[in-house]
């Protein structure tokens, strides 16, 4: 488990993460041949006692590999619920329903926003 | 609870998303993670192969009732990237299967630490931006299932 803390909020940020990783590799703590496969950016969430918004107006995150540089990600949206029907963003990409133990906790209020 | 609402599919250019959220009681566990997945052919990619990961993102936490657009201090929460990966190019896309986890935390609220925040501190630094980022532990191997900020 390796996490990099900001000094203080970065609210907005631009710019290139990959060497936070390859860090981790030139220190010899994850081998150069490990695959990155999973990528994503959100909210750990603990505790409110009122109801509180994470608004993320823009996000983009771009793959860019020695093998193919045009390659580009697109973010799809991700939560819990019972349902694999995709719903299909204008890009192509797909909100994805996947079913993970991990974050079983917020099933119950996604699939009520899921009816909407 | 937690709530995601979906981007509008009429407005290409916008990606964002938003969640609204509140859990009451055990403010030392996380409860749920509200997040975009990036979904890319180009995943799973091995380290050596990646040029870059470029990154392009806003946020902002509120909370309902606030008159300053800020959380109160007993909300416990962050705003982080959450990556995964492993040896095995299967495992690597699996984030309960996969042997490493990486974060980046741009921001928090109400103190929340990193795991093993307390034991593993480096003195690593880096300029993202003109920002700076540390590396607070490095557990290796530890795979994350339902794991509590706080050690």
């Amino acid at each position: 488990m390796f996490s990099w803390l900001a000094t203080h909020d970065i609210e907005g940020v631009t710019g290139d993460v990959l060497p936070l990783l390859t860090y981790l590799v030139d220190h010899n703590y994850i081998d150069a041949n490990t695959y990155l496969g999973t990528i994503e950016f959100g909210t750990e969430a603990s505790h409110s006692p009122k109801s509180v918004t994470f608004r993320v107006p823009n996000l983009d995150i771009d793959i860019s590999s020695s093998r193919n540089n045009s390659a580009t990600g697109s973010p799809t949206f991700r939560g819990i619920s019972k349902s694999n029907s995709g719903w299909v963003k204008q890009s192509g990409a797909t909100v994805q329903t996947v079913l993970e133990g991990r974050w079983v906790a917020c099933a119950f209020a996604l699939v009520m926003v899921w009816s909407l | 609870m937690t709530d995601i609402v979906l981007p509008d599919q009429e407005d290409s250019a916008d990606q964002g998303f938003e969640s609204r959220w509140s859990w009451r009681n055990d403010s030392k566990d996380v409860h749920s993670y509200s997040c975009a997945k990036v979904n890319s052919d180009s995943l799973p990619i091995r380290l050596s192969a990646a040029e870059s990961l470029s990154v392009n993102i806003d946020w902002s936490m509120s909370m309902s009732g606030s008159t300053n657009g800020k959380t109160s201090s007993s909300v416990v929460a962050n705003v982080a990237f959450d990556m995964f990966a492993d040896a095995d190019l299967n495992k690597a896309s699996n984030s309960t299967a996969a042997a490493f986890e990486f974060m980046i935390w741009l921001g928090s609220r109400g103190a929340p630490y990193p795991i093993g925040y307390s034991s593993g501190q480096s003195n690593a630094a880096y300029s993202l931006g003109s920002q700076t980022l540390y590396v607070s532990c490095a557990k290796i191997g530890a795979a994350v299932q339902g794991s509590p900020l706080i050690p």
